[in-house]
């Protein structure tokens, strides 16, 4: 078994006393697509952006390829790439100029931001509207346009959260192609969705969280085990037969130590 | 009518409760209306006194003006909107039986209670300025005050029964002949300003004209004109009868959700939605210019980055605006009154910054996650908010001194040259390293944006004046040669930039989205 890229270990984080995640553990391998579900309000955004280094967490340790990112917040972020949901763009900027922008703030060299900015608007069907600003784009281009941003850099630990939500179906199989091409070739990819069956057939492994906890983690045979639903049990079964399951846990909390406390 | 009502006070609600609701209760409105008070009482003093000393013609003139300038607000709001709708009004009760004048009345008289609400305690000391300025009684305030409510109801019935007529006649250009009564309702304005204009408000028979005659009969104490009060009572009893008879039109397939947001509330949604629509409708103009990621180091690229938004987005003209109000408040152009202008235009300036920094902080703070979430850090980001504020204040304020130097042949002197390079300097200074440390929630009455708008402001003019000091400074010290005090500046202006870049970065480093 290879390290795990993602490493996240009993993390906490809540909001005005209003907990959002209760000791949620996690590990995402390389060449692996993880899929992170979940009811609404369970933690996932708030999982991924503590990984984006967007959120400090109260509580735990967040590991990327082995560095605690809690002590250096900021190297880490060279491997990384991440897109949000919903995610909000600089409308004023044309595509073409918003990724050669990123890919300078992902200090892509000077010379490749033209030739890796023309070759992702080709793939993702993005180039007849190269030169138009964001604001004119629809709302699946805008997301394919974020999903480019994310990946400009080649990095080898991607963070999606709700990346299919508003493209269409042919640009779905296009990014769901374009990220098992980046696991195939050794990359980290932690994917938040409410399509369990896109998860289903994305994802190698997932993650069901609920209350703010890790739940159950496997592949889909070993989560029917769990889940007991039997070899026909689809993963929609298995998620909702563990969240029903699954009561809110009464545990408590860390006591802090400091601004925030690891184990 | 009870439908009515409830329409009313739902909009009522809806409009200004949540500033009544918030954490200094009413406070901040009460505040907000107080602050009027004294600029009202001193415009009814100044026309007043402008009345006094005037002909009969001169003063009908005078009292136009101002009730021509509402009208033509009406008259643009028609071309708009016309309607305060709600979309939750569009969900819930105009897809309900409501009759469309049970809904019209309903916003006619939100449109006047808001009105009222908002100016008209300022209009109504600025009647008492204008009665005591007279010599007359403070009683006749209140007929002058009437006179204003029945005018401001006139407007308001205009605008929305050429609403009406936009949407039931859409083949009849009703925007056309609007705007072309905006320019007939304004264009004698310009006699005040040059007294040989041929077309003045006395010639014409206009809704302003004949109001402005009436409260010039309440102002001097004598019977009004009998002329003046069948054409007042024309224009309002028409506009009534018109409004009566087409009310009844159905015209909700028209209307538009104008009412984002409640008093003093910002809607970031439809804010941002309307951000989106002008960057789209601009683009094909404005993408014009290019942004190149791929050249320059990285503050430059920020710098840039800023610009092209500022650009893109249509701030620029806003910007623009400022530039022109600075300008003319400066009397640029009037002999011997340029050199006093640069402290207008830089104020001016400044105040504009103080909104441009408040804009960054509604609509482009969350665009930071893209920065954020590399190895980079938002050190040069802000760096070149800095740098490009600065440059924004520079360019806005150059035509003025262009202006001065090609119109009046003048030397501009080099205290004027301090406070022109260095206010912006400044107030780019003040702007990034507050934006690195203060998150704005979407209100316009809160007090972290007032506190930007005010410290952005405050910082430029201090930047300039510190400028202008060292000057004074080396003077006082015996530096006399131009050149030397020219070195000295420019000196003072690098260490100046310096440090702000300096504390910039050092404060976005602890910066949190």
């Amino acid at each position: 078994m290879p390290l795990p890229a993602i490493e996240l270990q009993q993390l906490w984080k809540s909001y005005d006393g209003q907990p959002a995640l209760q000791g949620l553990s996690l590990e995402a391998y390389p060449s692996e697509i993880l899929g992170l579900i979940g009811p609404n309000g369970a933690g996932k955004t708030t999982t991924l952006k503590i990984l984006v280094g967007l959120l400090r967490p109260d509580y735990g340790i967040v590991r990327v390829q082995g560095h605690d990112v809690l002590v250096d917040p900021v190297a880490y972020k060279a491997e990384l790439g991440y897109m949000p949901e919903a995610p909000t763009l600089p409308e004023y900027l044309t595509p073409t100029e918003f990724l050669g922008y990123v890919g300078r703030i992902r200090n892509l060299p000077k010379d490749r931001i033209a030739a890796r900015t023309s070759e992702l608007l080709k793939v993702l069907d993005l180039a007849p509207k190269a030169d138009e600003t964001i604001a004119s784009l629809s709302k699946g281009m805008k997301a394919k346009v974020a999903f480019a941003a994310a990946i400009i850099h080649e990095p080898s630990i991607l963070v999606l959260d709700e990346p299919l939500i508003g493209i269409d179906p042919a640009g779905q199989h296009l990014l769901k192609e374009r990220l098992m091409a980046m696991a195939g070739a050794g990359a980290t990819v932690l994917v938040s969705t409410h399509q369990l069956d896109t998860a289903e057939r994305l994802c190698r492994r997932v993650a069901i969280v609920n209350h703010g906890r890790n739940i159950a983690t496997g592949d889909l045979a070993a989560l029917r085990t769990q889940a007991h639903t039997g070899e026909e049990g689809s993963l929609e079964d298995v998620f909702l037969r563990l969240t029903e399951e699954a009561d809110v846990p009464v545990v408590e909390r860390p006591r802090r130590r400091g601004w925030f406390r690891r184990g | 009518m009870s439908r009515t009502l409830t329409l009313f006070t739902y909009k009522l609600r809806f409009f200004f409760g949540p500033a009544l609701r918030g954490r200094f209760g009413p406070l901040a409105y009460v505040g907000l209306i107080l602050i009027f008070l004294p600029s009202g009482f001193a415009f009814g003093i100044t026309l007043g006194t402008t009345v006094r000393g005037a002909d009969t013609t001169t003063a009908i003139g005078v009292l136009a003006s101002p009730l021509a300038g509402l009208l033509s607000f009406g008259l643009l709001y028609a071309l708009g909107a016309g309607v305060t709708a709600h979309a939750s009004e569009f969900d819930f009760f105009l897809t309900a039986d409501v009759r469309p004048r049970e809904y019209l009345a309903a916003d006619l008289l939100f449109q006047l209670v808001s009105l009222l609400g908002a100016g008209g305690l300022a209009a109504g000391v600025a009647a008492l300025g204008m009665v005591l300025t007279m010599g007359r009684p403070a009683v006749a305030a209140l007929p002058l005050f009437s006179l204003l409510i029945v005018y401001a109801f006139f407007v308001l019935m205009t605008s929305q029964v050429l609403v009406i007529l936009r949407v039931r006649f859409h083949r009849i250009p009703v925007r056309l002949v609007s705007a072309a009564l905006l320019v007939v309702s304004i264009f004698p304005a310009a006699s005040l300003a040059d007294p040989a204009f041929p077309v003045r408000f006395a010639d014409l028979p206009l809704p302003s004209t004949a109001f402005a005659a009436l409260g010039l009969a309440v102002l001097r104490g004598a019977p009004a004109p009998i002329f003046d009060v069948l054409l007042a009572l024309v224009y309002a009893g028409g506009i009534a009868l018109g409004w009566y008879a087409l009310s009844d039109t159905y015209i909700v397939h028209g209307l538009r959700p104008t009412m984002s947001a409640g008093f003093g509330q910002v809607d970031m949604g439809s804010r941002m939605e309307i951000q989106r629509h002008i960057t789209a409708r601009l683009g094909g103009v404005t993408t014009r210019v290019r942004f190149r990621p791929d050249r320059g180091g990285d503050t430059s690229l920020m710098t840039r980055l800023h610009l092209v938004r500022i650009w893109r987005d249509g701030s620029i003209l806003f910007v623009a605006l400022f530039a022109i109000i600075g300008i003319l408040s400066s009397g640029a152009g009037r002999n011997g009154a340029g050199l006093a202008g640069v402290a207008a235009v830089t104020q001016t300036l400044t105040l504009a910054l103080g909104i441009l920094a408040i804009n960054w902080a509604f609509y482009e703070r969350d665009n930071l996650w893209i920065v954020l979430t590399s190895a980079k850090g938002p050190a040069a980001y802000f760096r070149g908010l800095m740098l490009s504020f600065a440059a924004i204040g520079l360019a806005a304020s150059a035509p003025f001194f262009i202006l001065l130097t090609a119109t009046q042949s003048l030397r501009v002197p080099i205290e004027s040259l301090a406070v022109w390079i260095a206010s912006p300097i400044a107030g780019g200074f003040v702007a990034a390293a507050l934006l690195t440390r203060i998150k704005l929630k979407p209100s316009a009455l809160s007090f972290a944006a007032l506190g930007i708008f005010f410290f952005v402001s405050l910082g430029g003019i201090l930047g300039g004046l510190a400028a202008e000091g060292v000057l004074l400074a080396a003077r006082a010290i015996g530096v006399l040669a131009a050149e030397a005090q020219a070195t000295i500046l420019l000196g003072f202006l690098l260490a100046f930039s310096a440090l702000g870049l300096w504390t910039v970065t050092r404060l976005a480093a602890t910066f949190r989205l």
